[in-house]
């Protein structure tokens, strides 16, 4: 079996284009930090939101994030997805021993998504507990 | 760095932005002076909601009004305030659906010593459930002059 460029040292192993981070199967390219996130396995946005604060505590290509109206928060995203439908979202809320939250999407597009938070009577609200809200997207940049 | 801005139909947007640093490792920027992550920030709110006004940088030190009554905030120029109307019929929705299960607790309580005939306990009852049909008269009585009115005729119901 050939050796990849990389192995030996040629100097033509390069950087992984967005391209190829996306398409997934070379083995020939190595990846730089600015282009890692594009590989479909990588989360491409992130946040740690309080949403009682209210503060962004931690984030990955996330502007910034709004609050709509009660329970309903916009994540804006720095740089926008593919497509609207190109990315999933997971998301949670922090909640309490009797206390349920669960999230849904609302809208989604390629520059932000606005998520909402149900509560036990299934009706939009603020989150229940810690009010720490946290979410996970991947797709295609 | 916080700012707030009007919809169309009146309501307030309260808009969070990431930390420079944040913004310019996402961008894959070397540098970034406050003036320009400042204008960064706004063009971006205006694209986002180009069709909002006021678009208002708040203070640091700015203290948010109450979030429980969120969808009762206005924008009076470059600060917050409440609509009293939506913010009293906001707190009568919380208290309804913090009071209903508590009637559904107690008309279970009552059944119960109904059963066992136990006059001291139905007749505690019968006080408890009183007091919860009643807790929403102040507030629906009330024309709130400020949200203190409102929270003031708000009755803690976790004493039940």
């Amino acid at each position: 079996m050939a050796n990849s460029a990389f192995e030996l040292g040629s100097g033509g192993a390069g950087a992984a284009t967005k391209a190829q981070q996306q398409t997934g199967t070379s083995t020939d390219v190595y990846v730089s930090p600015g282009t890692q996130q594009y590989h479909y396995s990588a989360t491409q946005a992130w946040f740690l939101y309080d949403y009682f604060t209210p503060a962004i505590l931690a984030s990955y290509n996330v502007s910034s994030i709004a609050i709509n109206s009660t329970g309903v928060i916009q994540i804006n995203f720095t740089v926008s997805f593919a497509a609207a439908n190109a990315y999933t979202i997971s998301s949670l809320t922090g909640g309490g021993a009797t206390t349920l939250n669960v999230q849904h999407i609302i809208t989604q597009s390629t520059g932000n998504c606005t998520i909402g938070n149900l509560n036990s009577a299934a009706a939009v609200s603020a989150p229940t507990g810690s009010g720490y809200w946290a979410g996970a997207l991947n797709g295609a940049q | 760095m916080k700012y707030i801005h009007t919809k169309p139909d009146g309501s307030v947007t309260l808009t969070m932005f990431a930390a420079k640093e944040l913004i310019m490792r996402d961008l894959k920027l070397k540098t970034m002076t406050d003036a320009e992550y400042e204008e960064f920030c706004l063009n971006r709110l205006k694209q986002e909601s180009p069709a909002d006004t006021g678009h208002t940088k708040l203070a640091d030190d700015y203290v948010l009004p109450d979030l429980e009554y969120f969808n009762a905030w206005v924008q009076k120029g470059q600060a917050l305030d409440y609509d009293l109307v939506k913010a009293k019929n906001i707190a009568l929705t919380n208290l309804r659906a913090k009071r209903d299960p508590l009637m559904a607790k107690y008309d279970g309580l009552q059944s119960r010593a109904v059963d066992l005939e136990d006059a001291t306990e139905i007749a505690k009852v019968k006080i408890f459930k009183a007091e919860l049909r009643g807790a929403t008269d102040a507030l629906k009585a009330l024309t709130p002059l400020s949200i203190e009115d409102i929270k003031n005729a708000t009755p803690d119901l976790s004493v039940y």
